[in-house]
């Protein structure tokens, strides 16, 4: 009975943090008609105003920015980065471990070491390498992210495979003339689904995470588009003058990822009972 | 006409413990249309005899299979594994002894039971549909027409063995290998799908070599019988005639260790242990636990012919044939 209240309440949590996240969404896609000003425009009557002083809700940059509307762009740029470079890395990672895993052999020793060498990298300075060599672009931060986070995947998909791959299922499919490639998209893929799902919920909270970071360090997106990680970057250096304009990217970076983990924890959880 | 002949076919597996023997020279021939059943203790090759027909077992791997399997006047064992995935599901199928897990949890019944079909003939949706729809019926799935776009999770044990059933038969092969299908089935559940199944056969004559442990199902299914003791065949007959006049001492005690209802004899059990593969021998296989061995036994016995239906790999046979 308290195992069962437990998963309930687990599952509640969980079900806050999809909503978060669709409002995150939400913003992101609607920000051209949400946001009360327009984010690039620079005003020098209104620089660093307090919250909630002539229509700046949120206050304004030192630029005079409004940080608001910048805000609900940054959602755009968090939000696009964190689901291309997540699926990128679910394609990436989820191609490699499947064929790893059931092709075996020299392929599994070549992709496996290969997967490996990528993960013993900590995770920020395999980004930074990748954004030196390639430069700092929108683009380009998302093909870092994504192949950051493809060693998971593919060690996720090549644990799943291997214990799929011998199921009773994948071999009646092969006595009934199923080919190769049948196998792996129809059998193995749908049943290996449910731990990549999980992965790819929590691998959206750190891509939003290493965008911000990488931006805050000047190596992500463009210096002037809007991005909570340049906002922090920008902010901190008036903490003392005005500190909204750092503090309310960071909540919405803080909330954004809690949001994604708390899901992926609760999509976990729920896979795990259902089995 | 023989659909398939098995000559000399032996398989090894290489073990850390060593060269393991698992199938060591099987004959076996399997006619068009018949029911072949290969009776044998755990452990004695029938699976893995099923598998090498098949070309399942992982022979770029482990196992070191040799010998001909012809089917029809090909062997497959010479094929490539392009032309077996052309043979599978359209000219043999096979069907495995756990129905639980023998379908694939996330994929509709009815896209699984027609999935070899959909494959070769390019089927549409609805006819693949319509097709899956019949064959459950066939096998005797209640309001299958509702339950073809249900997941196997929803079906019982026995309901799956017919799905699995029903995804062997529709490609229409020629042989359908079933190894032990009903050993993980209760015993009601077992007798309605031997019944079902022997009606499938009797209309779509597909040969079927039927591998299981119970000499019961046997004589309820089969038109003749081979037995397998470690790796090899020991004696062939038709089912009348291997349970009226059993040669091999094997066979015998096979018999004699299995209930035969209404009577309270004490069943006898078989002393001793099958050889484990790993050390072969060169003489009688049963021979360390048969009552009548002799020096001889030494050597190997050949498979020699009782009468035109009946062979028998024993040294003594003759002399312990029923007066």
């Amino acid at each position: 009975m308290a195992h069962r209240f437990h998963i309930f309440r687990q599952h509640r949590v969980a079900f806050v943090a999809l909503i978060v996240i669709v409002g995150y969404a939400l913003i992101a896609v609607l920000a051209p008609w949400l946001a009360p000003r327009d984010p690039y425009s620079m005003s020098g009557d209104y620089p660093l105003v307090a919250p909630g002083t002539a229509g700046y809700w949120l206050g304004s940059d030192p630029f005079g920015r409004d940080i608001l509307s910048r805000l609900m762009y940054g959602a755009r740029t968090s939000l696009m980065v964190g689901s291309i470079a997540a699926g990128l890395a679910l394609v990436l990672g989820t191609i490699v471990g499947v064929c790893a895993g059931y092709f075996g052999r020299h392929i599994d020793a070549v992709l496996s070491r290969f997967m490996e060498v990528l993960f013993s990298f900590p995770d920020i300075l395999l980004a930074l390498i990748i954004m030196a060599i390639l430069g700092p672009s929108t683009v380009n931060v998302m093909l870092a992210i994504g192949v950051v986070y493809t060693p998971i995947f593919a060690r996720i998909a090549r644990a799943s495979t291997l214990r799929v791959k011998r199921a009773a299922y994948v071999e009646a499919a092969r006595t009934m003339g199923a080919r190769t490639p049948r196998i792996l998209i129809r059998h193995i893929l749908p049943n290996i689904s449910g731990p990549l799902m999980v992965q790819t919920t929590l691998s959206f909270a750190f891509a939003i995470l290493a965008e911000a970071a990488l931006s805050f360090l000047g190596l992500g997106v463009e210096p002037d588009a809007p991005s909570w990680g340049i906002m922090l970057n920008e902010g901190k250096d008036w903490m003392q003058h005005g500190w909204w304009v750092a503090v309310f990217p960071g909540l919405a970076i803080t909330l954004a990822v809690l949001s994604f983990n708390v899901l992926g924890d609760g999509l976990r959880d729920l896979i795990e009972d259902t089995g | 006409m023989a659909l398939l002949t098995i000559d000399n076919l032996h398989v090894r597996f290489r073990t850390p413990a060593g060269l393991l023997h698992a199938v060591n020279g099987v004959n076996l021939q399997v006619d068009r249309g018949e029911i072949v059943g290969l009776v044998g203790e755990s452990g004695c090759g029938k699976s893995v005899t099923a598998r090498a027909i098949m070309r399942l077992l992982p022979e770029h791997r482990s196992a070191q299979v040799s010998g001909r399997v012809v089917w029809r006047d090909e062997d497959l064992l010479a094929k490539s594994e392009t032309d077996m995935v052309r043979l599978r599901g359209a000219d043999l199928a096979m069907i495995f002894q756990d129905p639980l897990s023998a379908l694939n949890p996330v994929m509709r019944i009815g896209d699984q039971v027609i999935e070899g079909p959909r494959q070769r003939e390019k089927l549409s949706r609805q006819r693949a549909r319509a097709r899956a729809i019949e064959w459950l019926d066939h096998v005797g799935i209640p309001d299958a027409a509702a339950r073809v776009d249900q997941y196997p999770h929803t079906f019982s044990g026995g309901m799956r063995q017919r799905v699995v059933m029903a995804t062997a038969l529709s490609g229409s092969p020629d042989l359908l290998i079933a190894d032990e299908p009903t050993t993980a089935l209760d015993v009601t559940i077992q007798a309605q799908l031997l019944e079902r199944l022997r009606t499938l056969q009797a209309e779509t004559g597909t040969a079927i070599l039927f591998i299981t442990h119970d000499l019961a199902v046997v004589a309820q299914l089969c038109h003749r019988v081979a037995v397998m003791y470690a790796g090899r065949i020991v004696e062939q007959a038709t089912v009348a005639e291997l349970f009226a006049h059993p040669r091999h001492p094997y066979t015998r005690a096979l018999l004699n260790s299995t209930p035969v209802p209404g009577q309270r004899e004490r069943l006898e059990p078989i002393p001793g242990a099958p050889p484990d593969g790993l050390h072969p021998f060169s003489g009688c296989p049963f021979a360390d636990r048969c009552p009548h061995a002799i020096p001889a036994c030494d050597l190997p016995p050949p498979l020699e012919d009782v009468t035109s239906t009946h062979r028998v790999a024993c040294h003594r046979h003759e002399e312990l044939a029923d007066p």
